[in-house]
């Protein structure tokens, strides 16, 4: 699965006018989504309300206070989470790795949880002081907290290996997650429903200000994945070759570890538990073009913006005036689309 | 002469507060966006229903406010949806979210309402109150208060009679496999206690909780009530499960099944379910001459325990 030459585009140029034609789906897709929506807004006037600026004030609030936010998240959450995705399953080398084996989503959802059923209690004072802020903070300390309890149980000195990681994440998702059912079991039934819709995933309500520190973060994370791509690929080949060939592997292990919990918890606090995307992506996107890190990452982040933004149009706009929860639609529109891609995948195999 | 004076002071104060009431002084909110099943059973009561353009999933009754434009589930109402009905109020329970959906749609300069937490047995005629006045239509709201006088009257004549509380236990579901049940401080509580009964459960725990079966076994309520088809009262599920078969409840058969929006809601028509769950948990009891149960109790979907 991991191997070259087993990629539905092989020849180095189609790869390059694949990357051309994502960004293009990309621009034409966020078009798509900042005209449709419950409010209608033609595409002229949408012209008028981003670049002349005066248009009339409900529609003006529209774009600029719940559209635009929602989009620009969409599109940082998506490629963030692609890129993340496929990070850890070169790291793991295993196809099948997502961002939640490292306790990225237990510790984000511990954080979160925590802060919704002991926010009237053990936790008042951090609830009152950050407000609506208190859940998407709990939920990224929540995050770090866990993963680098994972990290501090799987490196010992200079030895940071895939197993001990893989069995140290197992280990302590499943302790978290019964620390979740035992906060579970107290909640009140507000709590109690809070803690279901946030675990469901939402991009809904934000607006630039509360953002905008996670968005920065995210990207930064993604700029620091697009300078791992030659090492990635170096380390593909194996651990020992790739130090043979120069790279620190152990180093190279705990960047990956590092960016993807950073990113991933800074995009789990504010939209809660968007699932699917860090898996399914950079999977459809490596039988495309194989996985030569230098095409995959860039192509993981333009697919994951696309495919959430898609599925954030459709959570929108499918049963106005309400909204459907957003991991329904990824789950809805990624899985069938996979199945196609392998079934084509295994089928070129035969030939 | 006194009397005149004072007579003119108070409607001359009444002309003034009525001129500084600032919203809607003239005929109240037109397009209205309810986030709340009470709310909207309220509007509905006061005949004001054509002034609705939006309702959230919990409202549910009259079955009429569910072929209106839907915004999404109480606690998590779409901005863009609601914006896209141009509604000129938003009147919403005190859990109408979430905040920060709340806060986007103030700023887009919608007004809205939303009610404190109050949604109570007791908060009943303040709340039909309040909607009244944000209609405008506070003689309406005054008749519908007094409508319900009749029903508190009616419990009150009702409890009068009783003299030994029965032990009441409220099951929500079975579909866990594990009961869930009404502990204290929640609305199945407080009807429970309205009526004249004791929550078993209230004692031992907060909110709704699974059940264990030989706490359940040791509990031994007289009665149980659970959600269902109106005034059922065959043996369902609930006399099945190991919970609750060896209860006093199972062996007199005293299995209530009650619409949940009825009795739960804390709408116009919770006080006459209060005091139609009196008369189950006291069948002593005798009603008041000439009171007869008059709001009807809606279609319940097929609930399955």
């Amino acid at each position: 699965m991991l191997a070259l030459e087993q990629s539905l585009i092989p020849a180095e140029v189609a790869r390059k006018w694949m990357l051309l034609g994502l960004i293009i789906g990309c621009i034409v897709v966020s078009f798509i989504g900042l005209t449709s929506g419950g409010v209608s807004i033609s595409y002229s006037r949408l012209m008028d309300i981003l670049f002349a600026g005066q248009s009339s004030n409900l529609e003006h609030a529209v774009i600029w206070q719940i559209r635009l936010p929602r989009l620009v998240l969409a599109i940082v959450v998506g490629a963030g989470l692609g890129a993340c995705g496929a990070a850890m399953q070169a790291i793991f080398r295993n196809p099948l790795a997502d961002p939640g084996l490292i306790g990225i989503s237990s510790g984000a959802a511990l954080g979160a949880i925590s802060t919704i059923v002991l926010g009237s209690t053990l936790l008042s004072g951090f609830a009152d002081y950050y407000g609506i802020y208190a859940v998407p903070i709990g939920a990224f300390l929540g995050c770090l907290g866990v993963c680098s309890l994972i990290y501090r149980l799987s490196s010992q000195g200079n030895r940071f290996t895939i197993v001990s990681l893989l069995l140290a994440g197992i280990a302590v998702n499943a302790i978290v997650g019964a620390v979740i059912g035992i906060l579970t079991l107290i909640s009140s039934d507000q709590q109690l429903r809070d803690l279901t819709f946030w675990s469901m995933g939402s991009l809904a309500g934000n607006s630039f200000t509360t953002i905008i520190p996670s968005l920065c973060l995210m990207l930064a994370c993604c700029f620091g994945f697009s300078r791992l791509a030659q090492p990635l690929n170096l380390y593909l080949l194996g651990e020992q070759q790739a130090r043979h060939l120069g790279v620190d592997v152990v180093r190279l292990k705990k960047k990956v570890f590092a960016y993807t919990a950073l990113c991933t918890g800074a995009a789990v606090a504010l939209t809660g538990i968007i699932g699917f995307v860090g898996f399914i992506v950079p999977h459809i996107v490596r039988l495309l073009i194989g996985p030569d890190h230098r095409y995959l990452l860039p192509a993981s982040m333009l697919g994951g913006a696309i495919l959430l933004c898609l599925a954030d149009l459709l959570a929108r706009t499918l049963i106005l005036p309400s909204e459907l929860p957003i991991g329904l639609i990824t789950s809805a529109l990624g899985g069938p689309f996979f199945l196609i891609m392998l079934v084509k995948t295994y089928r070129i195999k035969e030939l | 002469m006194k009397a005149q004076i004072t007579t003119l002071l108070t409607s001359s104060l009444l002309l003034l507060t009525s001129l500084l009431q600032p919203t809607y002084a003239d005929q109240g909110a037109k397009n209205i966006v309810v986030s709340g099943g009470s709310i909207t059973e309220i509007i509905y009561a006061l005949g004001e229903e054509n002034r609705i353009v939006g309702v959230d999933s919990t409202s549910v009754f009259p079955v009429a406010a569910t072929d209106k434009p839907q915004i999404g589930y109480v606690r998590k109402i779409n901005v863009e949806g609601i914006l896209s009905l141009n509604p000129d109020l938003l009147l919403g329970e005190a859990d109408t979210g979430p905040d920060k959906v709340l806060k986007q749609l103030q700023d887009t300069g919608l007004p809205t309402y939303i009610f404190s937490d109050n949604d109570d047995l007791a908060g009943v005629e303040e709340k039909i109150t309040t909607i009244a006045e944000l209609l405008a239509v506070k003689d309406k709201g005054q008749a519908l208060v007094e409508y319900i006088q009749a029903d508190r009257k009616a419990l009150t004549h009702v409890l009068k009679q009783v003299n030994n509380k029965p032990k009441v236990l409220f099951v929500l579901s079975l579909r866990s496999g594990q009961p869930i049940v009404a502990g204290a401080g929640n609305s199945a509580d407080e009807v429970i206690n309205a009526a004249g009964g004791v929550n078993v459960a209230a004692q031992h725990f907060d909110g709704w909780k699974p059940l264990a079966t030989e706490a359940a076994i040791s509990m031994d309520p007289d009665v149980i009530i659970s959600m269902g088809r109106h005034g059922e009262q065959k043996a369902t599920d609930l006399s099945q499960v190991p919970h609750f078969k060896f209860s006093n409840a199972v062996k007199n058969n005293r299995v209530i099944l009650i619409d949940g929006t009825y009795l739960l809601g804390m709408g116009p028509r919770t006080p006459q379910a209060v005091v139609e769950l009196a008369t189950l948990l006291h069948p002593n009891a005798t009603l008041p001459k000439g009171y007869r149960f008059r709001a009807a109790q809606s279609v319940p979907k097929n609930e399955s325990l």
